[in-house]
C-alpha cells in the first residue's frame, strides 16, 4: 500500500521546455493542438485569399509566370494548382481534425468523463508530434521541386492517379509523407480516445449517461480508426506505384485507377464526418447552456451520431457518380446518401427544440451556434440536391459542389472550433474574451462568408467549374463579390487573432468555477479555471455530474 | 463493487466471539478493493467485434483486387493496436487492496498495476482506521495506524468519496470487535 499521502501535495514546477514540448498532460496538449492548428490555419486561409485575389476579376493577374503581377502576364496554372492543393491538404488534414479532435477532444473528453488523464499521455504526446512532423512535411512539399518548372505539387488534396503517380518531382512524395505521418498521428489519437472513453469513465457513468461532447468525440475516433488506415494502405499505393514500379493504380500493368478513388473516398466520405462530428457535440453543450435547458432528446441524439458515423462508411461513391458506375450502383449510393439526412435532421431539429421555449442568450459563443445551425443546414440541403445522381451530372466539378462542402465544412466546422473556444476559453486560459469584439468577429465572419460562397451556389449553376485559375467574362459579379467576402472573412480571423492576444494577455480574469450558468453541468465545470495541473485524480462523486436529466 | 468483504452476501461479517489468530487460521474478515475499470470484459469483445466487422467492409469490396493485400495490414494492424490499448488500459488499472484481519493481526497488501507488492501489518488492537473529510487535495481520505514500524498507510485510495465514506464506519466496527471478539492469554 501507498504510505499516507502528506497533507501538503506539493508538485514541483516544471520548465517551460519540460512542460510544452515533453508535455503528457492532455490540458496542455489539448492546447498546444489548438495553437499549432490555429497557425496552420492562417496559412492555409492566407492560400484562400491569394486565390480569391486571382478570381476577384476575369483574366489573370497576379499568378504570373513572369512573376508576381508581372505586366505583361503569362498564367502560371501551376501556382493555381498547388494553392488548392495545399488549402485542401491543410484544412483537411492539418487544420480542423486537430483543432476540434485533437484540441477540444483531447482537453475536454477526459474532463467530462472524470478521468484524470488520457489513457496513454506518452502516445498523446507521440500524437502531437507526430501531427507537428506532418504539418512540416506538408508545408516542405509546397516548396519542394516537382520536377517539372516549379515547386510543389498541383494534384488536388485527393491525389488521383495518374496525375500523382506521373509527377516526377519529390513534392509529391513528401505530400503523401505529410499525409501518411498525420495519418499515424490521428490513428495512435484515435485508439487513445476509444480507450480512455471505454475504460476511464467514471463509476456510474454508463454509456448512455456521459456528455454528448464526449460521445461525439469517441464516434469520431471509430471513423478514424477505421478509415485512415485505409487511406494510409491507399497512399501506401501510390508511394510504390511512382517509386518502385508497381501498377496497383495503372491500367498499362493491369491496375485501376477508378479503384483508387473508391478507396480514397472510403476514407473521404468519413472524413468530413470526422471533421464535423466534434462541433456536432460542442455546439449541444453550447445551445443547451445558452437556452438555459437540458439538451433536446439526449438519446436520440447521441444515437444519431452513431447513425452519421455507420451511414458515413457506405456513402462513398455519391462523389464519383460521373467515373461509370453502374445505374444501381448510382441508385444505391443515392438512396443511402438521402437517408444521412434522416440522423443529422434529428440533430437539427434537437437543437431548435432545445432552443424552444428556452432562455435564449445570445453570448458570443451561442452566436456561433446559431450561425453553425444556420449555415449547417443551408450545406445539408444542398448537400440532398447534389445526392442525385441526375442532378450531379450537371454539377459535377462545379462552384455549386464549392459552395456545399464549404457550407458544411468550413461553415460548419470552423464556426463549431470559434463556438468552442469563446466557450471554452474562460475554463482554458483563466481569463474572458471581450464580449463586444467577440460579437463583431462573429458578424464580420457570418456576413464574410455569406458572400463569398452563396454566390458560388449561383457560379455553379451557370457553369463554372472548380480548380480552374480563370473564367469568362459572364462569370465577373459573383466572383468579384465572392471575393469581397473572403476578404471580409480573412480581416474578421485578423480581428480574431487580437481577440486571442487581449483576451489571453489583457482578459478579465475568471473566478468562479463555472461562469455560464446551471445548465452548463458538466464536469470541467466543477473545476477552477484554469484547471490545476492535475485533476480528477480522485474519482469524482456522481452527484457532481449526474444531475437526473441526460446531458 | 470496486471493494468487497469476502463473504458469502460481500456485507461485513458479524464477528462472533470466537478468536481467530494469524498463526494457521482463516481471517475473521477480508475486505478486497480494486480500482475501478469502466470497460467490462463483454465490452471488450464487443468493441473487438464491432471493430473487426467494421474493417471488413473496405476489405471486402476489394476481395479478389491486389489492392487487397496492402490494405490489409493496415486495417488489422489499427485493429491490433486496439486490443493491445484495451487490454494495456486495463493492466494499468489493475490496483488491488487485501485487507485481512485476525484477533490478533491486521495485514494489508497492497498490489499495484506495475512493480513490487506492498505489505503493512499491524496488531489489530492497535489499528486505527481513521477517515479524514480533507487531507490534502483527498477528501474522506482513510488511513490505517499502529503498526509496529511506526507508517501511516492509505486504504482505498482509488475509490470515490462517498465509497470511502460507506466503508469507513464498517471497517471501524469490524476492527473494534474483532479485536475484542476473544482475549488471548
Amino acid at each position: 500500500m501507498a504510505d499516507a499521502a502528506s497533507a501538503a501535495h506539493e508538485h514541483d514546477r516544471k520548465g517551460w521546455f519540460t512542460r510544452w514540448v515533453m508535455s503528457t498532460n492532455h490540458k496542455d496538449i489539448g492546447v498546444l493542438y489548438l495553437f499549432t492548428a490555429g497557425a496552420v490555419g492562417l496559412i492555409s486561409v492566407i492560400l484562400t485569399v491569394y486565390m480569391r485575389l486571382e478570381l476577384m476579376s476575369p483574366g489573370v493577374q497576379y499568378m504570373c509566370m513572369e512573376g508576381f503581377m508581372a505586366d505583361p502576364c503569362t498564367p502560371d496554372g501551376h501556382i493555381w494548382n498547388v494553392m488548392i492543393t495545399y488549402h485542401g491538404v491543410l484544412m483537411m488534414f492539418f487544420v480542423v481534425i486537430p483543432a476540434l479532435f485533437g484540441g477540444f477532444g483531447n482537453y475536454f473528453m477526459p474532463l467530462m468523463i472524470g478521468a484524470p488523464d488520457m489513457a496513454f499521455p506518452r502516445l498523446n504526446n507521440l500524437s502531437y508530434w507526430l501531427y507537428v512532423a506532418g504539418t512540416a512535411l506538408g508545408i516542405a512539399s509546397m516548396f519542394a521541386p516537382d520536377g517539372l518548372e516549379g515547386t510543389g505539387s498541383g494534384v488536388g488534396w485527393v491525389l488521383y492517379p495518374p496525375l500523382s503517380t506521373s509527377y516526377p518531382g519529390i513534392s509529391m512524395d513528401l505530400a503523401i509523407f505529410a499525409v501518411h505521418v498525420s495519418g499515424a498521428s490521428s490513428i495512435l489519437g484515435a485508439i487513445n480516445m476509444i480507450t480512455t472513453f471505454l475504460n476511464m469513465r467514471a463509476p456510474g457513468m454508463t454509456l448512455h449517461k456521459v456528455p454528448l461532447f464526449a460521445w461525439s468525440i469517441f464516434v469520431t475516433a471509430w471513423l478514424i480508426l477505421l478509415s485512415l488506415p485505409v487511406l494510409a494502405g491507399a497512399i501506401t499505393m501510390l508511394l510504390t506505384d511512382r517509386n518502385f514500379g508497381t501498377t496497383f493504380f495503372n491500367p498499362s500493368g493491369g491496375g485501376d485507377p477508378i479503384l483508387y478513388q473508391h478507396i480514397l473516398w472510403f476514407f473521404g466520405h468519413p472524413e468530413v464526418y470526422i471533421i464535423i462530428l466534434p462541433g456536432f457535440g460542442l455546439i449541444s453543450h453550447v445551445i443547451a447552456t445558452f437556452s438555459r435547458k437540458p439538451i433536446f432528446g439526449y438519446l436520440p441524439m447521441v444515437y444519431a451520431m452513431v447513425a452519421i458515423g455507420v451511414l458515413g462508411f457506405v456513402v462513398w461513391a455519391h462523389h464519383m457518380y460521373t467515373v461509370g458506375l453502374s445505374l444501381s450502383q448510382q441508385s444505391y449510393f443515392m438512396l443511402a446518401t438521402m437517408v444521412i439526412a434522416v440522423p443529422t435532421g434529428v440533430k437539427v431539429f434537437s437543437w431548435l427544440a432545445t432552443m424552444w421555449g428556452g432562455s435564449v442568450e445570445f453570448k458570443t459563443p451561442m452566436l456561433w451556434a446559431m450561425g453553425f445551425l444556420f449555415l449547417f443546414t443551408i450545406g445539408g440541403v444542398t448537400g440532398v440536391v447534389l445526392s442525385q445522381a441526375g442532378i450531379d451530372r450537371a454539377y459535377h466539378d462545379t462552384y455549386y459542389v464549392v459552395a456545399h462542402f464549404h457550407y458544411v465544412m468550413s461553415l460548419g466546422a470552423v464556426f463549431c472550433i470559434f463556438a468552442g473556444i469563446y466557450y471554452w476559453i474562460g475554463k482554458m486560459s483563466g481569463r474572458q474574451y471581450p464580449e463586444t469584439l467577440g460579437k463583431i468577429h462573429f458578424w464580420m465572419m457570418f456576413i464574410g462568408a455569406n458572400l463569398t460562397f452563396f454566390p458560388q451556389h449561383f457560379l455553379g449553376r451557370q457553369g463554372m467549374p472548380r480548380r480552374y485559375i480563370d473564367y469568362p467574362e459572364a462569370f465577373a459579379t459573383w466572383n468579384m463579390v465572392s471575393s469581397l467576402g473572403a476578404f471580409l472573412s480573412f480581416a474578421s480571423f485578423i480581428l480574431f487573432l487580437y481577440i486571442i492576444y487581449v483576451t489571453l494577455t489583457k482578459g478579465a480574469k475568471v473566478n468562479a468555477n463555472n461562469y455560464w450558468n446551471e445548465h452548463a453541468d458538466t464536469l470541467e465545470w466543477t473545476l477552477p479555471s484554469p484547471p490545476p495541473e492535475h485533476t480528477f485524480e480522485e474519482l469524482p462523486k456522481q452527484s457532481d455530474w449526474d444531475k437526473g436529466h441526460a446531458h | 463493487m470496486p471493494f468487497r468483504w469476502d463473504t458469502e452476501t460481500g456485507q461485513a461479517p458479524d464477528i462472533s466471539g470466537a478468536s481467530f489468530f494469524a498463526a494457521g487460521d482463516p481471517p475473521l474478515a477480508r475486505l478486497r478493493l480494486c480500482a475501478h475499470s469502466s470497460l467490462s470484459a463483454k465490452g471488450f469483445v464487443i468493441v473487438i467485434a464491432t471493430m473487426f466487422a467494421l474493417a471488413l467492409v473496405p476489405l471486402l469490396s476489394v476481395l479478389g483486387s491486389p489492392v487487397f493485400w496492402p490494405l490489409l495490414p493496415f486495417v488489422m494492424g489499427a485493429l491490433g493496436l486496439l486490443w493491445w490499448a484495451l487490454k494495456h488500459s486495463w493492466a494499468d488499472k489493475d490496483i488491488q487492496e487485501d485487507l485481512a484481519i485476525w484477533t490478533d493481526r491486521v495485514t494489508l497488501r497492497h498490489s499495484p498495476a506495475r512493480g513490487p507488492e506492498k505489505r503493512w501489518e499491524a496488531n489489530t488492537y492497535w489499528t486505527v482506521a481513521q477517515m479524514h473529510p480533507r487531507r490534502g487535495g483527498h477528501r474522506n481520505y482513510i488511513t490505517l495506524a499502529g503498526g509496529g514500524d511506526g507508517r501511516e498507510v492509505e486504504l482505498g485510495g482509488f475509490l470515490d468519496e462517498t465509497e470511502r465514506a460507506t466503508l469507513h464506519p464498517v471497517l471501524k466496527r469490524v476492527l473494534e470487535t474483532a479485536a475484542t471478539s476473544a482475549r488471548p492469554l
